[in-house]
This record gives C-alpha cells, sequence and structure tokens, in this order.
C-alpha cells in the first residue's frame, strides 16, 4: 500500500554522486588551506569551514543512501589525489612517477566500485531474496 | 619508527572509524550520534599529532591510516549495516587502498 513512497535505496543515486563530489571538494579546500595557514593564519576560517561542510555533505550522501563503505572508500580516496594534485598545481610540490600511478590507482578503483555497486544493486532490484514481501513483489 | 608511533597510529584508526560508524548512526537512527561523530574524529586527530611527535614520516602515517581506515569502514558497513558488497566492490576497495598508499608513500621515493 506504501507503494508510492520512495523506495528504500540501497546505492547511490545521481544526487549522492553530487553530494560526494562537493563533500570532496570541500574536505581537499580545507586540506589545502591547512598548508597555506602556515602562511596566511586567516585561512584557518576556510580549513573549518571546509571540513565541517564536507561532513554536512558526506551526512547527505548517506541519507541518499550510498552505504558507507563505497562512499567514505571514494571521499577519502579522491581527497588524497585531488590534494596531491592541487598542491602540484598551489605549491609546486612534486609527484613522482609512483604517485602518479597511485592517482591512476585510485580512479581505477573508484569506478571499479561505482561498477560494483551498481550491479549490487540491479541483483537486489531483480532478486527476491532482499525483497521481504513475498506478494507485493510486483515492483521490481 | 617506535611503537609508541604504532599505538597511537592504531588509535587513530579506530577512532575514526568509529567516527564514520557514527555518522552513519547519526543520520539513518539518532542525531545524537554526531557528538560522538565530533569526540571520534577530533580524538582521532590527536592521536595523530602522537604518531608525527613520535617521528613516523607524515605521508607514511597518513597512507597507511587512509587506506586503513578505508578497509576497515568497508568491512564494518557490511558486517554491521548488512550494506550490499560484491567482490568488485572488493576489488575496488583494495584498488583504492593500494592507490593511497601509493600517493602518500611514493612521495619520496
Amino acid at each position: 500500500m506504501t507503494e508510492a513512497q520512495a523506495p528504500e535505496r540501497i546505492s547511490s543515486t545521481p544526487r549522492s554522486w553530487l553530494y560526494l563530489a562537493l563533500a570532496i571538494t570541500t574536505e581537499v579546500s580545507g586540506s589545502l588551506s591547512l598548508r597555506g595557514a602556515i602562511d596566511a593564519p586567516w585561512l584557518y576560517s576556510i580549513v573549518a569551514f571546509g571540513f565541517v561542510a564536507s561532513f554536512v555533505f558526506l551526512s547527505l550522501v548517506l541519507k541518499e543512501g550510498m552505504g558507507i563503505g563505497v562512499a567514505y572508500g571514494i571521499w577519502g580516496a579522491c581527497g588524497v589525489a585531488l590534494t596531491a594534485v592541487m598542491s602540484m598545481l598551489l605549491f609546486g610540490e612534486s609527484i613522482t612517477p609512483l604517485m602518479g600511478i597511485g592517482i591512476v590507482v585510485i580512479i581505477a578503483g573508484v569506478l571499479t566500485i561505482e561498477l560494483g555497486s551498481q550491479a549490487a544493486e540491479r541483483k537486489a532490484a531483480g532478486h527476491p531474496k532482499t525483497a521481504p514481501s513475498t506478494r507485493e513483489g510486483a515492483d521490481s | 619508527m617506535n611503537p609508541i608511533a604504532w599505538f597511537f597510529l592504531c588509535s587513530a584508526i579506530l577512532l575514526e572509524v568509529g567516527g564514520t560508524l557514527s555518522l552513519w548512526m547519526a543520520v539513518k537512527s539518532n542525531r545524537l550520534w554526531y557528538i560522538a561523530v565530533a569526540i571520534g574524529y577530533l580524538s582521532s586527530f590527536a592521536m595523530f599529532v602522537g604518531v608525527l611527535e613520535n617521528h613516523m614520516p607524515l605521508g607514511v602515517a597518513y597512507g597507511i591510516w587512509s587506506a586503513a581506515g578505508v578497509a576497515i569502514t568497508a568491512v564494518c558497513g557490511k558486517l554491521l549495516f548488512k550494506e550490499p558488497f560484491t567482490w568488485v566492490m572488493g576489488l575496488g576497495i583494495v584498488l583504492v587502498m593500494l592507490g593511497v598508499l601509493l600517493v602518500e608513500m611514493g612521495a619520496g621515493l
């Protein structure tokens, strides 16, 4: 009887990816500001704002139904990769070949996680095992 | 590297995972869990300062911290919250961990 309500989502929606991108961007801004704050102490305000905003966006990601393992893995890894790239651009820090390989591996990992979670979502949607009600199973 | 640094590092990782799992609880059940999120993350950072004060290189410490955090959070998500987790997703998590370790430890190599 509650068919019109939003179904219990188990994985990503386009909006959850938007929030995740914002969570990553704000976290990277916070990390980079932390590095810059050594020379310019006013940047500490950006540090605080960036990290708090990042957590707000991360909780919105979870609210949208993305799993904590997937969300946290992508958030953390993209933050590391993006911070390395931005540190090179902003602070002239070098990226060694090994770090470059690491960034490529992170991107491959994130894509693999997303592929896997999409497949898991399809499987759950088409699988009666995860739908506890047997009579109203017509929504899949 | 002395054992105290590793003790601090393990504590930082566990506190941070606790904070992350609390974030999930805060979103899904009770907002009071946000207090646990704040405590978990702030104490994790305090422990991390302890790691650096005991002369573990920043890249090594941060790489292990991030990679272990990703892995433990994924496992806890599956065990505690029954999140869907396939071997493809597991492979992705392993790749992400490897990439983080390479980026953080590859700085000096």
